[in-house]
């Protein structure tokens, strides 16, 4: 593993205290790749480590919380706008990811970017709030039938839907984990405890329960095969670990329960040892008690560690090993590999080749992605 | 900060030394800039154009590393292409490598415009004379940038030519003196307004057609720190063969079209809209419609005497 060091800040923010401009720098160019800015401001803010940081690393960290705020508004209106197309067809969804820690108000949100709103239906209930949302001006965003039947036979959400006038990008999820699967997950184990959380009297949607969103979280990063921001996934579960453990009563207890209803230890077993090696966190002694138990269970055990060892840090031209290399390629053939059984996968990878292979002949120009049009969004 | 040192006292070895290698860091305004490549067209244009610049070093704080380079493959050697980066982030298809240093301009005012919140900014060209900075807010064609050229050229201290940077804080303006982007005939129009003007590479068959880039005045680039009071918004447009004619705009029209000129009005939220309001409040606006250097080049010496 080569030397992070955003990954040592957030083991020891101290050390910032005292920082070289070089080291500033370095920090700055990790740190905005991870889309952890606003995390690492929060973090020294914490630790009352804010006049350290000079003026200009300062401004950095001002324009992501424009951004994010900038996000919060927009998410807002949309959740209304949305809550009211659910009320008037009786469907009563989960908000999941981002939005729900917004919802919910937890820390973490504060420090934390997403791309889409993410909900959870029952199925029987998509067929319908497709034809609702397409009604109001939201468009599939895969256009080609092998994606839409990719999606809708083997995968546990349809493709993203985005609206035409707003640009917001919606997922639908029936489940959290490819129903092509064998470990499916029982979704309505997962949904027990789910409550109503209030942002404020206008802004509300129902979340999960607290350790089913801590699990969704970890469940979500260990069967990922990309981990560009790997380390700010892991850096949420540290987050809403802590959050969690000092408000909820038992909530080491409560994890292992519902990870073994929903046949997902291994889920559970990754975030706390990574939390454990990577972050240095000490674990309360139910979850140490829970990792030590459950490694004997891990297959491949040393293989996972090679390969989180190296996705779960930062990643950033200036951290490249050849290890590093070797580990993203075999998180990505896990990735799919945990998302589909291999006679699946390999006609899907094949099609998706032949696709990619014909769009390249296909002299289609890319819309807005030539570096002399400056782009000035439209103004609602 | 370090010594100060300015580019034209390093030799092109030396430019050529650190673009290749580390970087080459310069101050541009508020910020701070790394620039690496190994093409040879961005080392001369460099040289050239931003031979005023303060040249800072790699223990200094830097705001964006860009990179200039070629793809990997067979791409490197069949109808050459380059690609620009901002860290490891490539957020345009590549261009043909004649147009690098266009690309490199482009791509510089890409990082400015994806992260400079702290200002509101403008897609306008910026101007001062006897301490009154007027804005220039035009669409592309416009004749924006030659108009701002032409001043350029005529003892006007140059602001900006592609975005007025307006500070949320105090509503000064900011300055960057970054080169301005002229294209097509205007290139030739500049040229013979002013023998001495210094110009980069003329690139042709570029998305905004021939483009060639023209150095910010020595003095423009010397007074950068300091910052500029808005004065009046013009808003220009050349037509061929007409007399000038001004047109004053009224608060609320100039307050729709300054906000459609923004590249970040809309996530700026409140904040934006008091930016505007202050400027609004603060500045008059015209429409200016003009075609004849002389004449247009006098109103505005009459307009801010």
């Amino acid at each position: 593993m080569l030397h992070s060091i955003l990954l040592s800040v957030l083991i020891k923010p101290n050390s910032v205290s005292t920082f070289t401009h070089a080291q500033w720098n370095l920090l700055l160019r990790q740190a905005s790749t991870a889309k952890m800015l606003t995390r690492i401001e929060h973090l020294l803010t914490e630790h009352k480590l804010l006049d350290k940081v000079p003026a200009k690393v300062q401004s950095h960290f001002y324009r992501e919380n424009v951004k994010i705020s900038h996000l919060h508004t927009q998410v807002k209106q949309e959740i209304q706008i949305l809550n009211q197309l659910f009320k008037k067809n009786n469907i009563n969804p989960i908000y999941l990811k981002g939005t729900a820690y917004f919802l919910t108000d937890l820390p973490l949100a504060k420090s934390r970017t997403f791309g889409d709103i993410d909900i959870l239906l029952n199925q029987e209930d998509i067929a319908k709030i497709e034809i609702v949302l397409k009604c109001q001006g939201w468009i599939s965003q895969k256009s080609d039938d092998h994606d839409q039947e990719y999606y809708r036979n083997f995968m546990h959400e349809i493709p993203p839907m985005q609206n035409m006038a707003r640009g917001t990008i919606i997922d639908i999820h029936h489940n959290i984990l490819p129903i092509c699967n064998k470990n499916t997950i029982n979704i309505e184990l997962l949904k027990l405890n789910a409550f109503t959380a209030v942002q404020d009297s206008n802004v509300k949607g129902n979340v999960l329960a607290p350790e089913a969103m801590f699990l969704h979280s970890a469940i979500h990063l260990f069967h990922e095969g990309e981990f560009e921001q790997g380390l700010r996934g892991l850096s949420d579960l540290d987050i809403l670990f802590q959050h969690f453990d000092q408000k909820e009563e038992n909530f080491s207890q409560k994890l292992i329960q519902l990870a073994e209803k929903i046949n997902q230890g291994q889920s559970l077993y990754f975030a706390w040892h990574y939390l454990n090696k990577i972050f240095e966190r000490k674990l309360p002694k139910l979850a140490t008690h829970f990792v030590k138990d459950f490694k004997k269970k891990v297959k491949l055990a040393s293989l996972h560690d090679f390969i989180f060892f190296n996705m779960l840090i930062s990643h950033h031209s200036s951290t490249k090993t050849w290890s590093f290399v070797l580990a993203s390629h075999l998180a990505y053939w896990r990735g799919h590999l945990l998302r589909m059984p291999l006679y699946l996968l390999i006609p899907h990878l094949l099609k998706k080749a032949t696709i990619t292979i014909g769009e390249s002949f296909s002299k289609k120009p890319k819309v807005s992605k030539l570096a002399a049009d400056l782009v000035i969004p439209p103004q609602e | 900060m370090s010594h100060k040192n300015i580019l034209k006292h390093l030799s092109r070895q030396e430019i050529d030394h650190q673009l290749n290698h580390q970087g080459l860091v310069l101050s541009i305004g508020p910020f701070v800039f790394c620039i690496q490549s190994n093409e040879s067209s961005i080392a001369k244009n460099v040289q050239r154009i931003y031979c005023d610049f303060q040249v800072l070093t790699h223990d200094d704080l830097i705001d964006f590393y860009v990179t200039i380079k070629r793809p990997s493959g067979m791409r490197r050697f069949i109808r050459p292409q380059i690609n620009f980066y901002c860290d490891d982030h490539c957020p345009f298809l590549p261009l043909p490598v004649s147009q690098a240093f266009p690309l490199l301009e482009w791509g510089m005012n890409w990082c400015i415009v994806q992260h400079a919140h702290r200002y509101l900014l403008l897609h306008s060209a910026v101007v001062e004379k006897n301490g009154k900075s007027i804005i220039l807010p035009a669409e592309s064609g416009s004749g924006k940038s030659t108009l701002c050229a032409l001043l350029a050229q005529s003892g006007w201290r140059l602001l900006s030519d592609e975005m007025a940077l307006i500070d949320n804080k105090d509503f000064h303006l900011q300055a960057l003196a970054r080169p301005v982007s002229l294209k097509n005939e205007s290139i030739r129009v500049i040229n013979q307004f002013d023998k001495h003007s210094v110009m980069g590479e003329v690139v042709d068959d570029t998305a905004k057609g021939t483009i060639s880039h023209l150095k910010p005045t020595t003095e423009s680039v010397r007074k950068m720190k300091i910052k500029g009071n808005a004065f009046a918004f013009v808003f220009p447009l050349y037509q061929k063969e007409t007399s000038l004619t001004v047109e004053p705009i009224g608060k609320a029209d100039a307050f729709m079209r300054i906000i459609k000129n923004s590249f970040n009005y809309s996530i700026l939220g409140e904040t934006g809209f008091n930016s505007v309001d202050y400027l609004v409040n603060h500045t008059t606006a015209y429409g200016l419609t003009y075609s004849d250097t002389e004449d247009v080049l006098a109103y505005f010496e009459q307009l801010v005497k």
